[in-house]
């Protein structure tokens, strides 16, 4: 098991996507947090800290991606061939996409929240704007942010697995993230849950951000972290008993 | 292998295949296309469920073979390697998950003469370059058996020349190679045995001289054609 996470990990390092995509949304979550903590004027009875921090959840729907491309891109430069004749058992290969994907998701969502925080509040204290978050708060913050960005790339691997065509994957995952979610939010009554139990209100949640919208009712930390685990341990079951029974043709 | 079959859908691409390649010796896999040699060689290799038989090597299916890179090596499509990633780092991978050492990968890139294209990104070589970087990671392992898919394609005269004298030099060490081609002049110079199949069943197996000898003065082009009914130059 050792060696397939080391050859994961060496596969990861050496594929520009996973850099660019990494690089990319560090940028953007720098330039759009930067601007909104210094300019925004924040509704009071909101924390502007967590209001602002919740912009750092592109660093999840990044993982997502990620974790999706990890297998669609396998099939689509046919690389998944020679991968399963070298390791034919197709669950341990999955299993050890699975640890290096969470294991960079950890690092690069704690990196990326980390770095968002250490913009946000200096620049809240510039304008004498009381943050509402206190040092234990911000440290959830940062450690929600690495647990929340593991765990949507978990479920990125179990996406592609599932789905195999890259495209495919990709528009599925922005769609849910981006578009059913937030217009099946508008609901009366059952928006409000799809608001709590929807990806982008668990992501709030887990990191201590706020919602969208900001006003949406979310669940605990602990809470919101275990409901994302679930549906992680749910695509990752559906896709692995896929992958293992599926021909492998290209 | 013995009574392959599969069926995607309602479409039969391999009914009834069996055949033996034995170690010591290279074996040619003809058939037209669409016989099902590809599926055949996915059977084979695990990729593909057979909906019946059983095919085996060194006496195990492949799946449950203990040291896979070790016992077999198997190039099915050149292209399969990331277009981003450099040739080396494509075969670094490999032998990281196979549990072979990393500089099985710098020496292999020499043996099949790409040291120089090493670091360039795989997806900037030629389909000759690609071949070559594929029977890189198929002697990775340096494994008993050889599975090559159309390993020729793509290839100069130089790197054919290179390839067959690759090929009988491993026959000669004792490894068994299994070599589909639709390249039959390069077949009759390669191969000691042959194994055709046609409509998803095979349709002969013998040694390649058994074979002429049976018919003196005929070429194997115009055996094979008549075995799989297709002298008349339709497409099949």
């Amino acid at each position: 098991m050792t060696r397939l996470i080391r050859a994961e990990a060496l596969r990861l390092a050496t594929t520009r996507a996973y850099w660019l995509l990494a690089a990319g949304a560090t940028a953007l979550i720098a330039a759009w947090v930067g601007p909104a903590a210094a300019a925004t004027t924040f509704t009071p009875g909101t924390s502007p800290a967590r209001a602002t921090l919740a912009i750092a959840g592109l660093a999840q729907t990044v993982a997502l991606l990620a974790g999706t491309l990890s297998i669609t891109s396998e099939f689509r430069h046919k690389t998944i061939t020679p991968a399963v004749l070298i390791t034919p058992r197709r669950t341990p290969l999955l299993a050890a996409k699975l640890i290096t994907l969470v294991a960079a998701g950890l690092i690069f969502g704690l990196l990326t929240t980390g770095m968002a925080t250490a913009i946000t509040l200096p620049l809240l204290a510039a304008r004498h704007i009381s943050a509402g978050l206190n040092p234990t708060q911000a440290a959830a913050v940062i450690v929600g942010g690495g647990i929340a960005t593991a765990l949507f790339a978990a479920a990125g691997v179990g996406v592609g697995a599932i789905i195999r065509n890259q495209v495919g994957a990709v528009v599925a995952v922005l769609a849910l993230l981006y578009v059913a979610e937030p217009l099946l939010g508008f609901i009366p009554h059952a928006g409000a849950a799809v608001q709590k139990y929807g990806l982008g209100g668990l992501a709030a949640a887990t990191t201590h951000t706020t919602g969208f919208p900001a006003t949406a009712q979310l669940l605990g930390q602990g809470a919101a972290i275990l409901v994302l685990t679930g549906y992680a341990a749910a695509v990752l079951l559906a896709g692995t008993a896929l992958l293992r029974h599926r021909d492998i043709t290209t | 292998m013995t009574g392959l079959r599969k069926r995607f859908g309602r479409v039969a691409a391999v009914e009834d295949v069996s055949f033996t390649v034995s170690y010591g010796r290279i074996t040619g896999f003809l058939g037209p296309n669409g016989a099902g040699k590809t599926t055949t060689l996915r059977m084979i290799l695990g990729l593909i469920r057979p909906d019946a038989g059983t095919a085996v090597i060194a006496g195990k299916p492949y799946a449950l073979l203990a040291r896979p890179a070790r016992t077999v090596g198997a190039l099915l499509d050149a292209a399969a390697a990331h277009p981003g990633r450099s040739g080396r780092n494509h075969l670094r991978v490999l032998a990281t998950a196979g549990g072979i050492p990393g500089r099985r990968a710098g020496q292999l890139l020499d043996r099949v003469g790409l040291a120089h294209a090493g670091r360039q990104r795989a997806g900037s070589y030629s389909l000759g370059m690609r071949q070559r970087l594929g029977l890189a990671a198929v002697l990775l392992g340096d494994p008993d058996v050889l599975v090559l898919d159309e390993p020729g394609n793509g290839l100069d005269p130089q790197g054919i020349r290179w390839l067959r004298d690759l090929l009988r030099s491993l026959a000669a060490e004792g490894h068994a190679v299994l070599i589909s081609s639709h390249i039959l002049a390069e077949v009759a110079l390669t191969v000691d045995d042959i194994v055709v199949i046609s409509r998803g069943r095979t349709i002969t197996q013998a040694p390649l001289p058994e074979l002429l000898a049976a018919r003196p003065g005929v070429s194997l082009e115009d055996i094979y054609l008549e075995l799989t009914g297709t002298s008349e130059g339709e497409p099949s």
